[in-house]
């Protein structure tokens, strides 16, 4: 009786024993096969940029330079790349972007045409909504990590007296272009003083004066 | 004995003074590099490190000099007759270096004597009402007497919407001045994009060390 039950638990721990051998190596395969993807995925996207690509609506088909990509996330090497999406009954929607360590999001909008794409349109107003506001939101951080006095507009000072605002020249474009505004000639200064007081180059910057109509007719802000 | 201890001592001497000149010869390489230099119309030029106050000073001819590598060197030149003095900076990264000074402010101002009249007519020309609404100051000749930047001052009140100080930038090429900028408040590459940065930006320097006594800014 005492040798069947001591057969039984050595029987037992033999059985545990494999279990625990056969856990150990599936943690070991997946440790491995987990450090083998990292690997792989770091070289395929070692010096490229992930871009998160979305259309709407989101069975457009995507190119990219005119070769056919799946939305979501791909990865670019820096470079200035051309990205459509089509859709039969809306418009083609374009986008330019220099992709570069700070760009990382297209939206592609696509406007209805046909009676049936505007239904469907009026419909899925949201999700127009959704990309266009996560577009804005993407391009506004952009601009302002690359133009750093951005993120400190607007700007007011009543004694200048002057405001310092920003907008952009189009809609979709990621040029800013600075309005100084509610200004008298003195206040105009301090303004371009205030603004290189921040480190920037006025050179680099283009500027509107609101309150200002060259007298010599030969400023064209 | 004693004989072989004296002869030892001598040789640990020598060991730790071979090996304290090797170990700073090697140091003194490693921790430093060399900056190429080309130097025109300067008589000599010192070195100095940032916020240091020794300088070595050298002669115009020298090519190069050794300086410690992630320092910055403040380089001050002393121009040959006609030329100004100047000083650059040698950051971590500047491998070469040009010394070429500008013509003296005293050699400049000859040469703005004799061509303010050309320039006057120019500004003048640049733009409309400029002779009655503004008065033109005197300004600067800078880059070897090619490029003038002046202000024109308002005439009329303080109070009048646009009473701004402008500013304009004068080049003279093949003998005969022309407004690259005409008068404004300010320029940027955006707005003239034909005109060199260079210049552009030496009319915005102009325009915040030229402010006027009205314009006066309180940040100062």
């Amino acid at each position: 009786m005492v040798q069947r039950i001591l057969d039984t638990s050595g029987e037992a721990m033999q059985y545990y024993k494999k279990q625990l051998r056969v856990l150990v190596g599936a943690v070991l395969l997946l440790v491995v096969l987990l450090t083998a993807l990292g690997i792989y995925n770091s070289i395929m996207h070692s010096g490229k940029i992930g871009v998160e690509i979305q259309a709407v609506p989101g069975d457009a088909q995507i190119s990219l330079n005119g070769k056919q990509v799946s939305s979501g996330k791909i990865y670019l090497k820096a470079g200035t790349y051309t990205f459509t999406a089509t859709k039969q009954g809306f418009d083609k929607s374009t986008a330019d972007l220099d992709v570069s360590s700070s760009h990382h999001y297209v939206g592609l909008l696509l406007n209805p045409v046909s009676d049936e794409a505007k239904k469907w349109a009026t419909d899925n107003q949201a999700r127009y909504e959704k990309v266009g506001s996560q577009m804005a939101d993407v391009r506004a951080t952009v601009v302002e990590k690359e133009n750093p006095l951005l993120a400190k507009l607007p700007y007011i000072d009543v004694m200048g007296p002057f405001s310092i605002d920003y907008t952009f020249s189009s809609e979709g474009s990621s040029t800013p272009y600075i309005i100084i505004k509610n200004s008298t000639s003195a206040g105009r200064v301090r303004a371009l003083q205030w603004i290189r007081n921040q480190g920037v180059d006025l050179a680099d910057l283009t500027i509107q004066f609101n309150d200002f109509d060259n007298p010599t007719n030969q400023g064209d802000y | 004995m004693f004989q072989n201890h004296r002869k030892l001592i001598r040789y640990i001497i020598v060991g730790v003074l071979v090996v304290g000149i090797v170990s700073s010869v090697i140091t003194y390489f490693v921790s430093t590099r060399t900056v190429a230099i080309t130097s025109k119309n300067s008589t000599s030029f010192s070195l100095s490190e940032q916020d240091k106050k020794t300088s070595r000073q050298m002669a115009a001819t020298k090519t190069s000099v050794r300086i410690k590598k992630g320092k910055t060197y403040i380089l001050s030149y002393v121009g040959a007759s006609g030329y100004a003095n100047g000083e650059m900076t040698i950051t971590p990264t500047t491998e070469t270096i040009t010394i070429n000074p500008d013509y003296s402010t005293e050699k400049l101002n000859k040469m703005l004597d004799a061509d303010i009249t050309a320039i006057n007519t120019t500004i003048t020309a640049s733009g409309t009402s400029i002779d009655t609404l503004y008065t033109i100051q005197r300004g600067e000749l800078s880059h070897y007497g090619e490029w003038y930047f002046t202000t024109l001052m308002y005439n009329g009140s303080a109070e009048d919407a646009s009473s701004d100080t402008l500013v304009v930038g004068l080049q003279k090429k093949g003998g005969v001045w022309t407004a690259i900028l005409t008068p404004n408040i300010i320029f940027t590459t955006s707005t003239y994009p034909t005109v060199s940065r260079d210049f552009i930006e030496a009319a915005n320097e102009y325009q915040s060390n030229h402010v006027s006594p009205r314009e006066e800014s309180y940040y100062q």
